[in-house]
């Protein structure tokens, strides 16, 4: 018997994101996880930056982005619409709208209690951004434990001043292993 | 499919029997290919499409599908001719046609019924003689038929040798009031509906109509009544006033369902509903454009801006917006929200401070304490072990904008702690406090 033959991922099933290991997978659920201050923003930042042609949704339950902050690492913000869900059941409402639009390429979606999303919500997720071929980053402080629906689940933290990103599941890498971003 | 032509040529909707009056409502969504319009009551609608593009068969049968008749299209030098073809069926040779044909040739809008009757009567008669269609027709000699059939029998005669326009197009003067009902009792099969999905079928039809008519006078919705009559007699009526205007029903219905889900949830129908009633009070001037083949640009701003009405629906307006700069020292002041896109030229003036600035800035200062190497964070019940300072980095000024002219001063430092975060913090003169205001996220 042998293993069927694994496709190598397409160029275009892909944003370009250097600190991840194989780049922002589309159409699938990426989760970051980490403490406040620990990075994770600055990386969804790079990665937008990275891609300075995608257009962005940012949906959060309090409002605490700091624009200036994303125009210094080079975001593009007329390319950015923000919404403000003020609790987690309109924000996971507005993320499925953002992604069923097919309008953005990216969708951010920063969840106070990651733990609470229901398996329903999150697969309703899955499903939208599979049909628009569209990302969607998940920030939580807490690593997402609905593992299965996840595309590439990460840690992200602050060592020394520099942001790694340990990567917890979904990647070729092995688990655990760290890829060293180039920010501070 | 359009094509520019030199000759006259009309168009001709058949729209059957008369059962249902949907003329005049036809008439409103061909307003996009033409403005020279008539209208034959119940029956038929023509269109000049002389000067301009030509619309395709398919496209005038598309515009028709809304209102679910069967639409025969004829085409035609005259009004007559492309009335006869659409009702006959026929493309082919004109001597071709029926002998029965006649009788719509004098009056093609149908504003002369006696002269309709009267060539009735003489088509009937001729039919007993075994003339079968026009050209047997044109072959009899003119001058005997007056003394036989009266005036009209020779004019017919001279209009079909010349080819000519029977009279002026009367003038088409489209509806005040943009409204359709759908009545489910007049409907094939038709009962009374009580739940919201079943409902939504029939809606859709009905704002599908209602944006063709719009289509047609170039118009985008953005505010309607939807009124359900309900079989005890009572009314619910709903008026919609649309954060973004709207051109297709495919982005009204999920922002009308939203409402109405709710609505229903709250207060339940009594009983089934049996009419649906859908008004537009107030629209928008609308000039769409053709899809691009190569980008999707046009498909993304329409999908955009169903996407905001939808969240301007379920969320507050003011938490849906854009990001720009603004040229101030304050920190929490050195942005905006903004409803539209922000234009580049504004972007390029204002300039992000060269310092680099914490990703998550907190609404509001919190104030923090220093205990040796510690930093504690009462309310919150946190507490970080410092690793290093960096700064201080000194914002002042902006007491031109404050009341009293007091301005700010504070004195800002980086926190890298021991766990990894990064915090952005500040001391100030004033009350020699330490304060927490923001994250290296």
């Amino acid at each position: 018997m042998t293993l069927p033959y694994l496709k190598p991922p397409l160029p275009w099933a892909y944003f370009a994101a250097s600190a991840l290991p194989e780049g922002l997978r589309r159409g699938a659920i990426t989760a970051l996880s980490g403490a406040w201050g620990g990075g994770k923003t600055q990386l969804v930042c790079q990665i937008l930056a990275e891609n300075p042609q995608v257009h962005a949704a940012w949906i959060e339950t309090t409002w605490s982005l700091y624009p200036v902050a994303l125009a210094q690492r080079g975001v593009a913000l007329p390319r950015l619409l923000c919404v403000q869900a003020r609790d987690q059941k309109r924000g996971l409402w507005a993320a499925h709208h953002a992604l069923k639009s097919q309008v953005f390429g990216v969708v951010v979606l920063h969840c106070e209690r990651a733990s609470a999303i229901k398996d329903i919500e999150l697969r309703r997720l899955q499903l939208a951004a599979e049909k628009s071929h569209s990302a969607l980053i998940l920030l939580s402080e807490k690593p997402l434990t609905q593992t299965w629906m996840l595309a590439l689940q990460c840690h992200v933290e602050r060592e020394q001043g520099e942001v790694r990103v340990a990567v917890l599941r979904g990647a070729a890498l092995t688990n655990m292993q760290f890829a060293k971003s180039q920010f501070r | 499919m359009m094509t520019r032509i030199e000759k006259k040529q009309i168009a001709c909707l058949w729209l059957g029997d008369g059962r249902v009056n949907v003329s005049q409502a036809i008439a409103e969504a061909c307003y996009c290919f033409t403005p020279v319009l008539a209208v034959r009551p119940h029956q038929a609608v023509f269109l000049d499409c002389s000067h301009g593009l030509v619309p395709s068969t398919v496209e005038l049968q598309q515009v028709c599908s809304a209102w679910e008749v069967p639409v025969r299209i004829g085409w035609g030098q005259t009004a007559a001719e492309a009335l006869v073809r659409a009702r006959f069926v026929h493309s082919g040779d004109f001597d071709a046609l029926p002998l029965e044909a006649l009788i719509d040739i004098p009056s093609p809008f149908a504003e002369r019924p006696d002269v309709a009757s009267q060539i009735g009567e003489m088509v009937r008669v001729l039919r007993r003689l075994g003339l079968q269609n026009i050209g047997d027709f044109k072959h009899l000699p003119s001058e005997t038929l007056p003394s036989r059939f009266g005036e009209m029998a020779s004019h017919v005669i001279r209009m079909l040798a010349a080819g000519e326009a029977a009279e002026a197009w009367p003038r088409f003067v489209p509806a005040e009031e943009i409204s359709e009902s759908i009545d489910f009792t007049c409907m094939e099969g038709g009962v009374a509906l009580h739940s919201l999905e079943p409902l939504f079928f029939i809606l859709k039809k009905m704002s599908d109509r209602i944006f063709q008519r719009l289509h047609g006078r170039a118009q985008k919705l953005s505010a309607f009544d939807l009124k359900f009559v309900l079989d005890d007699r009572s009314q619910r009526l709903w008026t919609l006033h649309l954060p973004i205007a709207q051109a297709e029903s495919v982005s009204l219905l999920p922002i009308v369902y939203e409402k109405l889900n709710h609505a229903l949830q709250v207060q339940p129908l009594s009983s089934p509903v049996f009419l649906l009633h859908m008004r537009v009070l107030e629209t928008q001037d609308f000039r769409g454009s053709q899809r691009d083949f190569f980008q999707r640009r046009e498909e993304e701003r329409q999908s955009l801006e169903a996407l905001l009405a939808r969240l301007y629906a379920r969320l507050n307006e003011d938490d849906i917006f854009y990001l720009a700069l603004r040229e101030r020292y304050l920190p929490e002041s050195a942005w905006k929200k903004m409803k539209s896109v922000p234009g580049t030229a504004q972007d390029a003036k204002c300039q992000a401070p060269l310092s680099l600035r914490p990703s998550r800035l907190l609404s509001q200062p919190q104030r923090i304490s220093r205990q040796g190497d510690v930093l504690l964070h009462f309310s919150e019940r946190k507490r970080w072990k410092i690793i290093s300072w960096e700064g201080p980095e000194r914002l002042s000024g902006e007491w031109w904008e404050a009341e009293g002219l007091q301005g700010f001063f504070r004195d800002y430092y980086r926190v890298q702690c021991e766990a990894g975060e990064c915090l952005w913090v500040f001391t100030s003169p004033e009350d020699r406090g330490l304060y927490l205001h923001g994250y290296f996220d």
